[in-house]
């Protein structure tokens, strides 16, 4: 029964069929998830209101390790599937404590989430259209697929790609990298207020844009351009210390 | 009542129970007029910003963040305050004026508090405020750093220095 | 021994605040010293000074407190009375309502002495709660616990001319205290606006000392340099000698140092 579910698990990565070894937890009263990894992780939708992680190919315990559980800096594996889970207050904070594994993640599309990778780890997250924010802290990138905002994004060396959906006009999206490019794609009839930096990096846009420097006066904070598009509306701020920054008509 | 700090009490109004305003109203009332009064030297508008205050406290309550009461309290004294003074046109430190009021208007006031009214008035402001706040107990360095927008360490070396200069001025005009 | 003057303890002395070892050591050189022992007693005239009784405030602040707190409560209960319970008790309301008439009218009474010169300022008054309320909303938003929030109350200081100390502090406090980069690099763009402020230098160089991001990092340094701060010496100086810090900040440190020491 193992090894069929096993394999059954490697061909169907990603259907909605539920496996023996994931685990679900029921949503009710969570504002916020709170997501904490060292490794790759993929958020995606589903339409139960619940977290349902996945852990991909069944999780090998050493045999030495029967009976005991797996401990990482985020607390103990009180999920068998290598996750720590804790509810606090109105927010649900899921650690994952493995190191060298990814994992994928279901939740509610309208669902609150916050995504921290602390080493390697990618971010990719897809389909939301709550609140996201998402922080690879150190070499990992981050990639939000049709989305609405309001996003929060920051990363370090790795790339910080965007494509949003309808965009969100009730708060600020904010979309920063050190090392990485940021690369933005929005439906082209957005109202958004634009303000665009980079310092050593270069930005490249179909949206009509133009940089505000003055004739001859170079700004001290490298290139700045605030502009406004379709009228103005929600204030989209991206910037890239040292990458290029890509604005894209969807 | 009497062990509960002044932080939970306001806790408790901002989720809505008003009564108990009543008991902040009875423990600081006299230190934010006398704040109001020694900043201003006038009894009528000590009042009424005092007033004002307990009416923002009553306002803004749901804004209440949960830090230290006493900060919060005399922030919004000294922002009545300042309103106040940008409102009518008048400059902060007038000194003369503040003076000259807070000797002749006070007929029922010892003479060493109009001397000491007088030394207050030859400070700047930032300084008589920082040296007023400093005289109630109750407020401590770090408070007092929280609403002068300064840290602990700078505000007590200020102090200390100011209480000094306060002294001079005092002794030399009695 | 007389070299070494306690007069600045004597505040903390004569308010209690000395710890014990302090206090001994304290008296015993007050013991010793004159001219120490002639500023104690100064001092102690001063303060003795505050603590006079100074006259209290007329009955009528009260009376206009409780008063001003009962129409709160009236209304406040109005609110709950709409959604409660549909057999509410009506001459318990209608008594309500006639008891809050009746505080008005003698607020209003006790207030009108005092209305005429209210009068004219009462559109500056409209004006002022208006900021306000902004004031209030700002400060709100920057608490909340979504960080897109708390981008909103930073960026609303765009609504400001003339944010007082109470706005900059709560931005320097998102600028060295939030756990969100996003939120910092934008408190940082705000506070930007304001480097003639002693709190915003202050500020500027307490993060750089410990701000992580190098994006932010890189910000402060050129802000700093821009208004000449020589206090950022210092800091950008812990920076170079770091070892995480990344290359193309301690480059920009080493290209920028020489023209603010």
């Amino acid at each position: 029964m193992r090894k069929f579910t096993f394999i059954l698990m490697a061909l169907f990565m990603g259907t909605i069929a539920k496996a023996q070894n994931d685990y679900t937890k029921s949503l009710n009263g969570i504002q916020w998830v709170k997501i904490d990894s060292k490794t790759d992780i993929v958020v995606k939708t589903h339409s139960a209101n619940e977290l349902l992680i996945k852990s991909g190919p069944e999780v090998k315990t050493p045999d030495r390790a029967k009976g005991l559980k797996l401990v990482g800096e985020g607390g103990t594996d009180n999920t068998n599937v290598g996750f720590s889970v804790v509810q606090d207050g109105n927010t649900l904070i899921v650690y994952n404590l493995r190191k060298n594994k990814g994992a994928e993640i279901y939740l509610p599309a309208s669902q609150n989430i916050a995504v921290k990778s602390t080493w390697n780890g990618d971010i990719e997250i897809e389909g939301f259209s709550g609140e996201i924010e998402a922080d690879a802290q150190l070499n990992g990138s981050i990639k939000l697929m049709d989305v609405n905002g309001p996003v929060t994004a920051n990363s370090l060396n790795g790339a910080l790609e965007v494509v949003f959906g309808k965009v969100t006009q009730s708060s600020p999206i904010s979309l920063y990298s050190t090392n990485g490019a940021v690369d933005v794609s929005l439906p082209s009839n957005t109202p958004a207020n634009l303000a665009l930096s980079t310092l050593n990096g270069n930005v490249y846009t179909d949206f009509d844009v133009q940089a505000d420097d003055k004739d001859g006066l170079k700004s001290v904070l490298g290139r700045n351009i605030n502009t406004s598009i379709n009228g103005g509306g929600v204030k989209i701020s991206m910037k890239s210390t040292n990458g290029n920054m890509y604005l894209r008509k969807k | 009542m009497e062990t509960l700090s002044d932080e939970m009490i306001m806790q408790k109004v901002s989720e809505g129970n008003l009564d108990l305003l009543k008991e902040l109203f009875d423990r600081h009332h006299k230190h934010v007029y006398n704040f109001l009064y020694k900043m201003s030297g006038d009894h009528m508008l000590a009042e009424d910003l005092t007033q004002d205050v307990f009416y923002k406290l009553i306002k803004y309550r749901n804004s209440y963040n949960n830090g230290s009461f006493l900060s919060w309290m005399f922030t919004i004294a000294r922002n009545s305050l300042k309103t106040h003074y940008t409102r009518n046109h008048k400059p902060h430190d007038n000194i003369e004026v503040l003076s000259y009021k807070a000797v002749e208007e006070e007929n029922d006031v010892s003479e060493n508090n109009a001397h000491l009214q007088y030394a207050l008035s030859q400070l700047d402001p930032y300084d008589r405020e920082l040296v007023i706040l400093n005289r109630y107990r109750e407020i401590k360095y770090d408070d007092l750093a929280e609403i002068m927008g300064s840290t602990p360490g700078a505000v007590k070396t200020r102090v200390c220095r100011i209480l000094k200069k306060l002294k001079n001025i005092y002794l030399e005009s009695i | 021994m007389e070299k070494n003057h306690v007069f600045d303890q004597i505040p903390d002395y004569l308010d209690g605040n000395l710890n014990k070892s302090a206090k001994t050591a304290f008296e015993k050189h007050i013991h010793q010293c004159a001219d120490c022992q002639k500023e104690m007693e100064e001092m102690k005239m001063l303060f003795n000074l505050f603590e006079e009784e100074v006259p209290t405030p007329s009955s009528r602040l009260r009376a206009k407190f409780e008063s001003a707190l009962e129409q709160e409560k009236t209304n406040q209960g109005r609110v709950v009375q709409m959604s409660g319970k549909k057999s509410s008790n009506w001459t318990g309301s209608a008594l309500k309502i006639a008891a809050s008439i009746a505080l008005l009218v003698a607020a209003f009474q006790m207030g009108s002495l005092f209305q005429q010169r209210k009068v004219s300022d009462d559109i500056a008054q409209l004006q002022e709660e208006t900021n306000q309320m902004k004031q209030t909303a700002m400060l709100s938003l920057m608490e909340n616990q979504s960080a897109s929030k708390r981008i909103q109350g930073v960026n609303y200081i765009e609504e400001f001319e003339q944010p007082d100390e109470a706005i900059i502090q709560a931005l320097a406090n998102r600028l060295l205290y939030d756990e969100n980069d996003n939120v910092r690099m934008t408190a940082f763009e705000a506070l930007a606006n304001f480097s003639s402020s002693e709190t915003v230098k202050n500020a500027f160089i307490e993060a750089l000392g410990q701000e992580k991001n190098p994006s932010i990092q890189v910000a402060i340094i050129q802000a700093l340099v821009q208004i000449q701060e020589k206090k950022a010496a210092e800091p950008m100086k812990k920076l170079l000698e770091k070892e995480d810090t990344q290359p193309f900040i301690k480059n920009q440190i080493r290209a920028v140092l020489p023209s603010i020491t």
